[in-house]
């Protein structure tokens, strides 16, 4: 494989950026955190928009590049395309699950089937979730006056997230109930030794 | 009490039948079988993700616009770091 395509190259990228930034200079950490917190966006942008986007100069992401041994911005950007697609991690296969399942190393094989049944219930569900059946939702959300999300017990922390994202989408998403229970409920054992 | 007063019911369950007597107009089905006690909600999470994608999608400028005033409000109110104005550290 082109070393440049390998897309564990993005992890050791990101790795050496994180370990490295805080001895970089300034505008050299300015670009690089802007690498580490987006790169999706970094892999896809061309060099001028990227340099807009972190608030430095075209010029500052060709020097981190040459600062992290490459010979261009694009030599730089490359490896964070390969790994951009998500398609790619699927191209990755599941060898990575069952060399995890035949491990030694302590909990490999109950991770293994955790890893395995949250990718079955992920594969199930988005197969459930049929484009017509999508569409008639939001057809329904976009076109309501107000929705409501509800939810109870543990399932409210998806109701909330959806909530808190999908007001973006739709204003007139309301959350009920908005506050579940009250914290003193939960601080009722607090003590000296907390 | 939805049905009664003629709203329509969009619902996100591991079943598609919870109780006698409900319906709901849509219904997204999601796996969420774990090994252990409780419902693992990854399936559910993915689902939301998805519908999420679409909505903000259907939103169009004006959710876009509203993303990013959320953003500004952040920005403005320091909740972010910015990289552009690093802390000094030694040198």
């Amino acid at each position: 494989m082109n070393p440049q395509l390998d897309p564990k190259q993005t992890a050791r990228l990101l790795a050496t950026l994180k370990d490295g930034i805080s001895h970089m200079p300034p505008k050299l950490a300015a670009a690089a955190k802007y690498i580490i917190d987006n790169p999706g966006d970094f892999a896809l942008d061309p060099v001028r928009l990227t340099a807009t986007k972190a608030g430095i100069s075209a010029n500052t992401l060709v020097r981190l590049a040459e600062h992290l041994g490459f010979d261009s911005f694009e030599a730089l950007r490359t490896p964070f395309r390969a790994a951009l697609v998500t398609g790619q991690e699927a191209g990755l296969g599941e060898d990575w699950l069952a060399q995890m399942q035949a491990s030694d190393a302590p909990s490999a094989a109950l991770q293994a089937r955790a890893a395995r049944n949250e990718i079955n219930i992920v594969a199930r569900s988005l197969r459930l979730m049929t484009p017509e059946r999508t569409a008639a939702i939001v057809e329904t959300l976009t076109s309501a006056r107000r929705c409501y999300v509800t939810a109870t017990r543990a399932s409210y922390a998806l109701a909330h997230y959806f909530h808190y994202v999908g007001r973006m989408a739709l204003p007139d998403l309301d959350l009920v109930p908005r506050h579940m229970g009250s914290a003193m409920d939960d601080l009722i054992d607090l003590s000296a030794e907390d | 009490m939805a049905a009664k007063r003629g709203a329509k019911v969009v619902l996100i369950s591991d079943s598609e039948v919870i109780a006698p007597g409900i319906h709901a107009d849509h219904v997204l089905a999601v796996a969420s079988n774990s090994l252990h006690a409780f419902g693992a909600y990854g399936g559910a999470m993915a689902v939301l993700e998805c519908l999420l994608t679409h909505l903000i999608t259907a939103g169009g400028d004006t959710a876009r616009r509203r993303i990013e005033a959320y953003e500004d409000l952040r920005q403005d109110s320091g909740a972010y770091w910015s990289g552009t104005k690093l802390p000094r550290t030694g040198r």
